[in-house]
């Protein structure tokens, strides 16, 4: 009895053994021998075929309290098709259908006429209600599929900005404004990859560690819905008043660089971006054109002299209206003379004669330096696709001349993007530190998880000792000289600035005589400033001066935020 | 009754019963565990499949909520504020504070 025991004891552990070798032997020829051969069919099983309606990433506006409301998003829904060759009675169809849903008859008769395809779309995006009443009114022929497209619920809000998704080949892709820029992030190739909880918490502790902007997730915007809504009522108003070929304008926190709302005349709407007839206007201006931004960039090169140690704002000069560099003649808006003045005059008045005189006495090579370094001829890195740099180079090359850097001096013969031109004026605003501007700020995983996205430090330009003198002779500018002093806010500081400059013939020849390009921009409240607002038109009509079209509006979206973010007094 | 074939085992090969005991647990639990973890991951599939959907649903709904919101707060005016009673505060009073806010009235006199 005890041998056999023993016996069955031992057959049974070599038994064990024998299983365990070959279980080793397996696992040695699946991971070592064939291992990568059953990877790449591992992986192949996680890849979902590429289909026109793949899953995509939301983006998201964020409003002043940190709450997030849906820029753009996939929904789901359905459409109608038709079987032509099941279609009974084509006309009796289209009246029971079009008393459901709206029908393009045309498309629909079309479609119906070909007797021998056996599948046409006929109409699009219905809701779950919609859909139901079209199968319950079992018209022959007609059918309902499933459906899934990207949906912006803000219509027109923020247009330019979230861009939109269109095809690429046989494939949807981000075509334009962060849609496009954040492609990467906002498609899901790998839906359902991570079914298997063990990989799904792996793969989220990867999302912890790995760099938020080569994730899969949703963008969480700066974007403030009421902020963006404001401006773009604030930019219609100005089409509205003078008529402008375009017109726009951007709202930014000066010291993140966060953008609260970027606007343009005209805009569009991204559901039914295919109706658009001019394709031109799919192109942000803010970040893809440059323009001779005239006077605002004025503070600039007071704040270049000051910070330079060549002037101060109690410097005087002797304005005589016109002044003349390498033979041209360079004069005042109003060719009027103002005999001794300080320097605070010259932005008060926006006398080019004035920052041509600053120019003089800091040297032609240390102001194109100062020009340099705010950023005016690179781009700002904003996460808006086809951002360019702006056009400095005539104060570079060799053989510049004194009417290069007289003219620059007041925003003309060089050319800056609006967005490079409000961040160079944001040093101003932010202590002498210029801020990188951005639209997203964050990146939401499928998981849940929320990252920040990082952002590059600011770039310190001008001492805070000269952004503060600055931001003193601007507000004054607000508050005594624009306008004779009505738009002056009792209990809020606000530091601001016109400008007006004439437009390029293109290909050379001077300037036109009868367009121009307003400009304005202020910060507020002025020593501890919460925005930075940069408005401009293009050929407005009716008036010659930004002063007369954008200083009002700028005023009444001032007054907006003020109230809106509840920004205390600051004097 | 033979209840001496035990000592007699132990004595032969000790520690052999015991690990076949132990074998045979651990095969027990390893099959027990194979099969939970089997059966927990296909019911994870199936909740996070019907999550997705569901999640899916919800955020096709929310985002016709939203777009009902956007339209809604473009007819949010003063026109409306009027009409709820509300007026405009022309001669509005601030609290004055002590310290930053108090020395800051006269930074701008320059």
């Amino acid at each position: 009895m005890r041998g056999r025991l023993v016996l069955r004891v031992r057959l049974l552990s070599i038994g064990m053994v024998f299983v365990a070798i070959v279980l080793v032997g397996r696992l040695y020829q699946l991971q070592i021998i064939k291992g990568d051969e059953y990877a790449r069919k591992a992986e192949g099983q996680y890849m979902e075929a590429v289909t026109d309606d793949a899953p995509r990433g939301e983006i998201f506006f964020k409003k002043k309290d940190g709450e997030r409301v849906a820029a753009a998003l996939m929904q789901k829904g359905w459409r109608v098709a038709m079987d032509p060759r099941a279609l009974e009675n084509p006309d009796d169809a289209l009246l029971r259908l079009s008393a459901i849903v709206p029908v393009d008859e045309t498309r629909f008769r079309a479609s119906a006429a070909k007797k021998e395809d056996p599948y046409e779309d006929t109409v699009f995006r219905l809701n779950n209600e919609q859909a139901l009443a079209v199968r319950k009114a079992d018209i022959p022929g007609i059918f309902t599929v499933r459906d899934e497209w990207r949906f912006y619920p803000g219509e027109t809000l923020a247009a330019h900005t979230i861009g939109f998704v269109s095809y690429r080949g046989a494939r949807k892709e981000g075509a334009y404004g962060l849609e496009r820029y954040w492609e990467d992030v906002l498609r899901h190739e790998g839906s359902g990859l991570y079914v298997n909880p063990f990989a799904e918490i792996f793969s989220n502790l990867g999302a912890l560690v790995a760099d938020p902007s080569e994730q899969e997730g949703s963008i969480i915007t700066s974007l403030e819905p009421i902020a963006q809504r404001e401006l773009e009522n604030t930019i219609a108003k100005v089409m509205e008043g003078y008529s402008p070929r375009q017109a726009g304008g951007i709202v930014m926190d000066p010291k993140s660089g966060e953008i609260f709302a970027l606007a343009l005349a005209p805009s569009f709407d991204p559901n039914t971006f295919n109706l658009v007839e001019d394709v031109s206007i799919f192109t942000n201006p803010l970040v893809e054109r440059r323009y001779e931004m005239g006077s605002i960039v004025k503070p600039l090169t007071i704040a270049a002299a000051i910070d330079a140690g060549a002037i101060t704002p109690q410097t005087t000069y002797e304005d005589r209206g016109c002044i003349t560099k390498t033979g041209y003649k360079l004069c005042n808006f109003d060719f009027k003379a103002r005999g001794v003045v300080p320097m605070q005059e010259v932005l008060s008045q926006s006398l080019n004669t004035g920052v041509s005189f600053a120019v003089d006495k800091m040297g032609n090579a240390a102001f194109a330096d100062y020009m340099k370094r705010f950023g005016l001829g690179e781009e700002t890195g904003i996460d808006l696709p086809g951002e360019i740099a702006g056009a400095i180079d005539s104060l570079f090359v060799q053989g510049a001349a004194d009417v290069d850097f007289a003219s620059a001096s007041f925003g003309q013969s060089i050319a800056i993007t609006p967005i490079a031109m409000i961040r160079a004026l944001a040093a101003l605003a932010n202590d002498g530190v210029m801020p990188e501007p951005h639209v997203a700020t964050a990146i939401r995983t499928e998981a849940g998880i929320e990252r920040r996205i990082p952002v590059a430090d600011g770039v310190r330009v001008l001492k805070p000792e000269t952004a503060e003198t600055v931001t003193n002779m601007l507000v004054t500018v607000y508050d005594k000289a624009l306008l004779e002093g009505v738009l002056k806010q009792e209990h809020h500081s606000i530091a601001a600035k016109t400008g007006t400059a004439q437009i390029a013939i293109p290909g050379g020849g001077g300037y036109y005589t009868d367009r121009w390009l307003h400009s304005f921009f202020g910060y507020f409240p002025a020593h501890e400033p919460r925005f930075i607002v940069l408005l401009y038109a293009i050929e407005p009509r009716g008036e010659q001066y930004a002063s007369r079209t954008l200083a009002r509006p700028f005023s009444d979206l001032a007054k907006f935020l003020i109230n809106y973010y509840e920004i205390p007094p600051d004097r | 009754m033979q209840p001496l074939n035990f000592s007699i085992r132990v004595h032969a090969f000790r520690g052999e019963e015991h690990a076949l005991h132990f074998l045979g647990i651990a095969l027990g639990v390893c099959i027990f565990a194979y099969v939970g973890f089997v059966s927990f991951s296909i019911m994870n599939v199936i909740a996070y499949r019907e999550a997705v959907a569901e999640s899916e649903s919800l955020r096709s709904e929310l985002g016709l909520l939203e777009q009902e919101y956007f339209e809604l707060s473009k007819g949010i005016g003063e026109d409306r504020a009027v009409s709820l009673g509300l007026v405009p505060v022309d001669d509005r009073s601030f609290v004055r504070m002590p310290g930053a806010l108090g020395a800051a009235e006269s930074r701008n006199d320059l």
